[in-house]
């Protein structure tokens, strides 16, 4: 059995762990009594965020400063420690960046899964979880989104979502090679809001690309006011309709994962989400609410590419895992606010 | 300015696995269409002794580094020595049975030198790029023959060399959203068979080949005993999966006349690379019999599973566009098959 040297925790990897979904994921694996190691090359989360987890927590986490795509560093690591598990959450993000940037998105994303599963081809970690995303779903068929949806490569309009659409190909093809491994893809829709305390939450470089924290960046001056791109959407109030999960039951889906591991269940993949969606205009006001402040709005004709509603059917990660979304759209807004006050310049 | 070596005026265009079967084919029509081919090879499938030979049948030397395109800093050594015009990636994994097994040894060769490589050509400003591709990323036909516009679909693909290729096309698509003025073609090969007429170069599978010709050429020359024939009960004319086979010479100058394109301007083009006709297990052992004056013996076997009747290409848009078309027909395939495997039983060894 993989431990530390010092206790009887089991080690788990975090590629990404001082990131948004990364660093919510290791407070909740200390609490659950795992010993996390996050790896970060910081490209997009700050050495800060490692300090505020710690105080969380209340106790010093492993941290290591490198990128994924350098083998041979990872290759230290597994050497260095027994590792149990890996939570990949490592990846670049931005949509539109993808599109400009394909090959850095395609070399990053898909590069560093490369890297881990060769690490545990080598090393014989027999367990990983991937942080993929509901964008492999494409244009829905149908709503909501069960797991047995299509996901088809011509129908992901970007490099960002392809990339998860390719991993999680390898790792399905993996999983035939090594039936011994258990790998656990898990479909994230849109998490927001962050930990209770206010000290960690999304912090986006430049502006933001998704709804909540670019609303949340108006509130605090840094942006001027949101921008509703289409208000004639087949859906009750004319404007986008998608599935808001609060990050911390988002990362709690992942420890609920960790316990899947243990079945030996093989490969399994599963939706993380509400099953629940919220147009953008119940979602300004619902900050609205949570904050005391008057949201500034634009209205815009719709965006090419985008969808009216997207929304998850999470009743399998409910049976299987156990899981279920438990905070609410007011508690993805009150902690939203908390940190984004706090920390009106994220991190920085 | 055009990127020329500095010895003469020819453009430089890197070879990655220029040692290999089809690679080192390619290599002799750069050559004859006056390119300077840079050959890049790890000789993870391949033997140095081929380059030999292609220099033997060129006449000249040929610029070749073993190094692998995995490694980013030898990569880019490459390019900062020489002034790179355009790239014919050939470097890749080809066995789909090992790639089942190994995937992640497939995914990471076959994905990860394509990134490094198109890594290099933004950091050292090179254009244009031709990516051996395959059939296999259409998956079963929903209809016959295969045109460029057959979907490819990721699920239909059975395998991680066939996924392999399917990833670097969607990889290679996004890149020309992202540089406009760049031009990548994607070569979908049929079933590449046969040698260069001088019977100094081949196919040189190591262990058991995968493909039916080389297996057969290993029968008649007595290296395995029979041919099995697996299936004999397809809708087809004579019962036997049905295939389109492609002499390399004749796909080695697809690439030279795909080269042609880059002075276009032409962006991103897909073309397939095969004849339109196909050709039954038994037909291509009863050619390679009349060939080499040999009885090849053969069982008959069931069907494997995920196995096709038929598959069999629509060249047309080649011929259209790159004034292109497959010459070599049956008998020069086997004819040139049998002259190098009978001089070289053992390929290259």
């Amino acid at each position: 059995m993989a431990t530390s040297d010092k206790s009887n925790k089991r080690q788990v990897l975090v590629p990404g762990g001082a990131g948004y979904i990364g660093s919510h994921c290791v407070i909740e694996l200390v609490k659950d009594g795992y010993e996390p190691i996050i790896l970060d090359n910081e490209c997009n989360s700050s050495i800060e965020c490692i300090k505020r987890i710690q105080q969380i927590v209340g106790c010093d986490i492993i941290s290591y400063k490198i990128d994924c795509l350098d083998l041979e560093s990872l290759r230290d690591i597994f050497r260095k420690h027994s590792i149990y598990a890996i939570i990949h959450c490592a990846a670049l993000k931005a949509v539109g960046e993808s599109v400009q940037k394909p090959i850095l998105y395609y070399r990053n994303n898909i590069g560093s899964l490369l890297n881990l599963l060769t690490c545990m081809e080598e090393f014989n970690v027999k367990n990983f979880i991937f942080s993929s995303s509901a964008t492999v779903y494409g244009t829905p068929k149908y709503l909501p989104l069960d797991e047995k949806h299509p996901c088809i490569g011509d129908a992901i309009v970007n490099p960002y979502g392809k990339s998860k659409y390719m991993c999680e190909h390898i790792l399905k093809d993996t999983t035939v090679a090594h039936p011994d491994w258990n790998i656990i893809i898990l479909r994230y829709f849109n998490p927001v809001g962050a930990h209770e305390s206010g000290l960690i939450g999304e912090s986006p470089i430049g502006k933001p690309n998704n709804l909540m924290p670019y609303i949340a960046q108006v509130i605090v001056g840094r942006l001027p006011h949101v921008n509703i791109y289409g208000t004639d959407y087949d859906t009750p109030d004319g404007t986008g309709v998608r599935d808001y999960l609060h990050v911390v039951d988002t990362a709690t889906g992942h420890t609920a994962a960790m316990k899947k591991l243990e079945e030996n269940c093989g490969l399994k993949i599963y939706n993380l989400g509400t099953g629940k969606g919220y147009s953008v205009l119940d979602m300004i006001k619902a900050v609205e609410k949570a904050s005391g402040k008057t949201i500034v709005c634009k209205e815009h004709p719709r965006r090419s590419g985008d969808l009216a509603s997207v929304y998850a059917d999470p009743t399998l990660a409910i049976k299987e895992l156990g899981w279920s979304a438990e905070r609410t759209l007011d508690q993805m807004c009150q902690d939203l606010w908390r940190w984004q006050s706090n920390n009106p310049n994220g991190y920085l | 300015m055009a990127a020329t070596s500095n010895d003469q005026n020819k453009l430089e265009v890197l070879v990655p696995g220029g040692v290999g079967f089809i690679g080192s084919h390619c290599v002799i029509e750069l050559i004859n269409a006056g390119y300077e081919p840079i050959v890049v090879d790890n000789l993870s499938n391949s033997s140095i002794e081929c380059l030999k030979r292609v220099e033997k049948i060129s006449g000249s030397k040929i610029t070749n580094y073993t190094i692998d395109c995995l490694d980013l800093e030898s990569l880019r050594d490459v390019f900062k020595k020489h002034s790179i015009y355009a790239i014919i990636n050939f470097a890749a994994l080809k066995s789909v049975g090992e790639s089942v097994k190994n995937p992640v040894l497939y995914y990471q060769n076959n994905v990860g030198c394509l990134f490094n490589l198109l890594k290099c050509m933004e950091e050292f400003n090179v254009k244009n790029f031709i990516f051996s591709s395959s059939a296999t990323v259409y998956g079963t036909p929903k209809y016959l023959p295969l045109d460029e516009k057959h979907p490819c679909v990721g699920d239909a693909i059975t395998n991680p060399y066939g996924k392999s290729k399917y990833i670097c096309e969607h990889v290679l698509k996004d890149t020309t959203v992202a540089h406009s003025d760049w031009n990548i073609i994607l070569l979908r090969y049929f079933n590449p068979v046969g040698a260069h007429e001088s019977g100094l170069i081949g196919e040189n599978p190591v262990g058991t080949p995968n493909n039916l010709m080389p297996y057969v050429a290993q029968v008649a020359v007595g290296r395995l005993p029979h041919v099995n024939v697996t299936g004999t009960d397809y809708d087809t004319p004579d019962g036997t999966g049905v295939r389109d086979y492609i002499h390399v010479v004749d796909l080695a100058k697809g690439h030279i006349a795909a080269m042609k394109k880059f002075k276009d301007s032409c962006g991103l083009q897909i073309y397939n690379l095969g004849t339109g006709k196909g050709y039954s297990v038994l037909e291509m052992i009863k050619a390679l019999e009349k060939a080499s004056g040999k009885t090849i013996a053969y069982k008959n076997c069931p069907r494997r599973s995920g196995d096709l009747a038929s598959v069999y290409a629509d060249c047309s848009l080649a011929a259209k566009e790159l004034g292109w078309t497959a010459q070599r027909g049956l008998d020069d395939m086997c004819q040139d098959l049998w002259r190098w495997q009978s001089n070289n039983p053992n390929g290259f060894q």
